[in-house]
């Protein structure tokens, strides 16, 4: 306001690595400007040069990085052209960078005390009481209890949520002008990440920071900025102001990406996700003219392919909102539907799976001297408690929970990974849930297979792509015969729409889609009546994760398979199951069909869940709820509800020291809550899609 | 709890000792009767069996055994078939050279091969890094009595100085001590280089240069640290072997330590020396051993028992 003058003003920045292969331009051409109070957000998926961004600001390029021309304007001067020492004395005074993994900025071996009074001590002269003092006070700014202990803890002694507040205080401790934030919550459980991005919202507010957002997650930079920048291949193709951007995005590829991430608008059979083809250029890749050219859908030859872009001004745009693209103007962006093709839902079949009562206790033995002393040598760790469902052939089966709540423990027992403690698991009348993987005949094995989580890992590096996949049918006896095996391996990259020379590649060849591709076509190798398929797109970029998503549910259309899909991330859940198990530390706390998970009555942790996963959509309207608290370590559970220490809805003692009931909202709906179901029902939906007619909004139109 | 791991520790480092020294005493019984070999060969055949009955090799090698050990327990380490003194005596004249000499050599390889190796890792693919690494590539493929004797030849070319042959000065101690410092601070340099650079990229480290924490405090307070356990680790390994004695530098040196002390006893089959020696090696490297593992505790946190 008073301050018209940018904090930060970046000009024409041009960042290049020198590799032996030659120069690599990885950031080309970008322009930001961050006013006094803003928050910007800068988007994209990876190797789009959004942390370089970063980087640069930090004026921390690495041995082989730098700035080939363009200016870095912080409060008028330029940082290009400051000395190693200036550079020092803004850095964790006036500009502070927050990163990506909490754990990982912290330095394992010194005290927190250590490292945040540092801050002070090195840009203030002031004494050591008076930095404790200051610390003591901007970690009870960051709502973390108890100041003494966590400044007296190392590292490793707190939790992950813990971690970031102590990171997030660590850069706000000597008041910057501007912060830098790298993904600061992709690392945490989502009802964590919630009360961190409010935390951030309302420190940045009462100080005036200004802020860089940086993220892939476009519902969280909706969440969070006043200003978007979307990035592709190294350089900006779309800016503009969250409403204008969000609300009429112009760039088909900021366009393809909303196609791509699964609104609650989205629906898999009426409206599925429409992925972006292809995938992004290698920075020596790239092609004439327009990066984004070969994936668009709105390419045209001769026009699209010949001088490079520049960025235009959104005419009729109130907003400042430009745009990479020369052909904004001319495509009906909105004309279109943005979702794919409709399809036919797949009609639910017999009963594949039964879970009853099914345990999973691990042994924790103690050898210390007390335990021993004490007796309590060897306590109990209840991943699973009495785990109760159905899924039938073609039904997708969603698990959803955050770390620690048992469902991969689940996935592991129903592998035959590890066996279960009690109960039983009856897959196809047979029961398994005690026989390991090693006891189980190859008919049993190949037809319960795994999609893993992280495509990278999963695949040997040392063997072709042809001969993993071969040698999974010979050891499911599917077939022995050297030539039909080479035919079902090729019919097998048909299906999951990999060209057929991949039979002779390596993994290291691949990329993470397409090795994730592999991962589904060993899985479906031997016409498995289930899948499980453990967070396959987490480790993905959105576009690539949409393909994927989908190739995966056109598999098991045409199988009419039975997929299992863990995940903790509720929009892809919405999108694309038919039930929701929703489970905390080990027990499921409400199940039921995915409408009626996703509409009232919840279980309050549903409920917080839904509130605490971001948006990409604007005219979405959400409740909010912000679970205080971390998530018990399920060594030592809550006596009665495990969800009672963090519940916004608690009622009462009966909360903490009785297990709750398992109520019966409608059929195959159970909530396990002490609250009356009554009650449970008068609660308003989390979210609320306005309809169709109040959706349509027109522009502001700058007035001549 | 920590004092049960340190007893955990100690039990273990007691019975490497004992397996050693155990396998010494076999091995060493099994390689030859030492009456026949201490004899001159042309004394008759029952002056060779008096010493036998005398040393005690006519008994059977369990009864032997059990002998040497239980005098040993007792802190009876037994006598030299030699000279007929008792060994310890005869070690520990030597002690006070070797640990003066592993001594030295071992901070020419902590104050030399450590910030090298820091250097190195700082001005990571420069021309100092490419120099200090040659030279550490050099240090440790040099083979050290053929380092030793190209001291030995450049000092007496120089200096005009014939250096060696038992002498205890300055320049006597200070060219063994770099034949047997240099290897030492070959492998310390590349060690600390690579665990350094690897700390230098992690997280924290960015972090700490986000703060705007200066140079020096970064590597010394947050870096080195870090980067200590694999340094510590490969320290104790050659702390423990320098103490112990270099056989072949103390021998071409003619350095009057153990090194040259053990040679002279396995020549002439001296068992109670060389398994009192033997012995004390064992000692040495467990100790270091523990007072590594011990270290490791105080360096990093996250091993320390809550």
């Amino acid at each position: 306001m008073e301050n018209q003058s940018p904090i930060l003003d970046i000009k024409n920045l041009c960042i290049s690595y020198y590799t032996r292969a030659g120069e690599i331009p990885a950031v080309v051409d970008f322009s930001l400007e961050v006013k006094q109070g803003e928050t910007i957000g800068i988007v994209g998926e990876s190797g789009c040069g959004k942390s370089t961004v970063a980087m640069a600001i930090m004026q921390h390029m690495g041995a082989n990085g730098g700035i080939k021309s363009g200016s870095i304007k912080f409060k008028g001067r330029d940082m290009t052209q400051m000395s190693a020492e200036e550079l020092r004395q803004l850095r964790g005074s006036e500009i502070a960078m927050i990163y990506q993994e909490p754990f990982a900025s912290l330095n394992p071996s010194l005290k927190i005390s250590t490292q945040l009074m540092e801050v002070p001590l090195t840009h203030e002269s002031i004494s050591v009481d008076e930095a404790r003092q200051r610390t003591i006070q901007i970690l009870a700014d960051v709502k973390l209890p108890d100041p003494e202990r966590i400044l007296n803890s190392y590292p490793h002694q707190l939790s992950g949520g813990q971690q970031q507040r102590v990171v997030i205080a660590m850069g706000l401790l000597s008041n910057p002008a501007l912060l830098l934030l790298d993904e600061p919550t992709t690392a945490l459980d989502v009802t964590v990440e919630a009360g961190i991005v409010k935390l951030i919202a309302d420190i940045s507010k009462k100080y005036g920071t200004s802020q860089i957002y940086i993220s892939h997650n476009l519902g969280l930079i909706l969440e969070t900025c006043d200003r978007v920048f979307v990035m592709y291949s190294g350089e900006v193709v779309e800016e503009g102001t969250i409403d204008s951007l969000f609300t009429w995005p112009r760039h088909p590829y900021t366009h393809g990406l909303f196609g791509c991430i699964p609104l609650p608008t989205a629906d898999k059979n009426a409206a599925p996700l429409k992925p972006i083809r292809g995938q992004l250029p290698l920075p020596f890749e790239r092609p004439q003219g327009c990066y984004f050219g070969p994936r668009c859908d709105h390419f045209v030859q001769g026009r699209c392919d010949g001088e490079h872009v520049e960025m235009e001004q959104i005419k009729g745009s109130a907003a400042d909102h430009r745009a990479r693209c020369l052909r904004w103007n001319e495509i009906e962006i909105d004309a279109e539907i943005p979702e794919g093709a409709a399809k036919a839902a797949i009609e639910v079949g017999k009963r594949v799976l039964e879970v009853k009562k099914m345990k999973k206790y691990y042994e924790v033995v103690n050898n210390s001297f007390n335990a021993i002393i004490s007796g309590n040598r060897v306590r109990q760790v209840k991943a699973n408690e009495e785990l109760n469902f159905i899924a039938h052939e073609g039904e997708t089966v969603a698990i959803v929970g955050e770390s620690g709540c048992g469902k991969s423990t689940f996935a592991k027992v129903l592998m035959g990974l590890e066996t279960g403690t009690d109960g039983e698991i009856i897959h196809k009348g047979n029961e398994i849930s005690e026989i390991p993987v090693k006891s189980r005949s190859s008919g049993q094995i190949s037809s319960l297979q795994m999609v893993f989580q992280n495509p990278f890992d999963t695949l040997n590096p040392s063997q072709t792509i042809g001969s993993q996949i071969s040698r999974v049918i010979k050891m499911f006896d599917i077939e022995k015969n050297k030539d039909k095996i080479y035919e079902m391996v090729m019919k097998l990259l048909d299906t999951v729409k990999l060209p057929r020379d991949f039979y002779y590649r390596r993994p290291r060849q691949l990329s993470g889609g397409q090795k994730q591709r592999i991962g589904i076509a060993r899985a479906f190798a031997g016409n498995p009546s289930m899948v499980i398929a453990d967070e396959p797109v987490s480790a993905l970029d959105v576009s690539v994760a949409a393909a994927v998503t989908e190739l995966l549910m056109e598999i098991q259309r045409e199988h009419k398979t039975t997929l299992l899909f863990i995940s903790h991330d509720l929009s892809v859940v919405r999108y694309l199951s038919d039930r929701v198990v929703v489970m905390y530390l080990g027990q499921i706390m409400e199940r039921g069909d995915t409408d009626q998970i996703f509409s009232p009555p919840y279980h309050p942790y549903t409920e917080a869940l839904l509130s605490a996963v971001p948006i990409a959509d604007p005219e979405v309207n959400k409740r909010e709820i912000v679970l205080e608290g971390n998530i018990p370590s399920p060594l030592n559970p809550p006596k009665g509800c495990p969800f009672s220490t963090r519940c916004h809805r608690r009622i009462g003692e009966i909360c903490d020291s009785q297990p709750p009931p398992d109520q019966l909202a409608a059929e195959r709906h159970v909530i396990k809550c002490h609250i009356p179901l009554e009650e449970l029902e008068k609660i308003e939906p989390v979210i609320s899609i306005p309809d169709a007619s109040a959706r349509i909004r027109k522009p502001e139109t700058v007035s001549q | 709890m920590n004092a049960q791991f340190l007893l955990g520790k100690i039990i273990r480092s007691v019975i490497t000792l004992w397996i050693t020294v155990s396998l010494a005493f076999v091995l060493l019984r099994l390689a030859g009767d030492p009456a026949e070999a201490l004899i001159p060969p042309d004394a008759g055949p029952e002056v060779v069996e008096y010493y036998r009955v005398k040393w005690g090799f006519d008994k059977p090698i369990h009864v032997q055994y059990f002998k040497y050990f239980g005098a040993l327990v007792r802190g009876d380490f037994g006598f030299s078939l030699h000279t007929g003194k008792p060994v310890h005596d005869i070690v520990f004249q030597k002690v006070p050279n070797t640990l003066l000499l592993g001594g030295t050599a071992f901070l020419i390889a902590l104050f030399v091969g450590i910030p090298l190796g820091v250097l190195a890792a700082l001005k990571r693919n420069s021309l100092i890094d490419r120099v200090v690494m040659s030279f550490s590539v050099f240090a440790f493929a040099m083979p050290n009595f053929f380092f030793g004797l190209l001291l030995i030849l450049s000092a007496a070319m120089i200096f005009h100085t014939f250096v060696g042959a038992g002498e205890l000065t300055f320049w006597s101690l200070i060219l063994p001590a770099c034949t047997l410092g240099l290897a030492n601070v070959g492998s310390l340099a590349r060690f600390t280089r690579s665990t350094v650079l690897e700390t230098l990229n992690k997280p924290f480290m960015a972090a700490a240069l986000a703060k705007g924490v200066g140079m020096s405090r970064r590597i010394v307070h947050h870096a080195l640290p870090n980067a200590a356990i694999p340094i510590v680790t490969l320290l104790g390994l050659s702390l423990g072997g320098l103490i112990a004695g270099s056989v072949v530098t103390e021998t071409v040196f003619g350095w009057p330590g153990v090194g040259s002390l053990l040679i002279r006893a396995v020549q002439t089959r001296d068992l109670g020396v060389v398994q009192f020696i033997v012995l004390m090696v064992a000692s040495t490297m467990t100790a270091v051993n523990l007072m590594v593992d011990l270290l490791y505790l105080v360096i990093d946190p996250r091993i320390r028992v809550k």
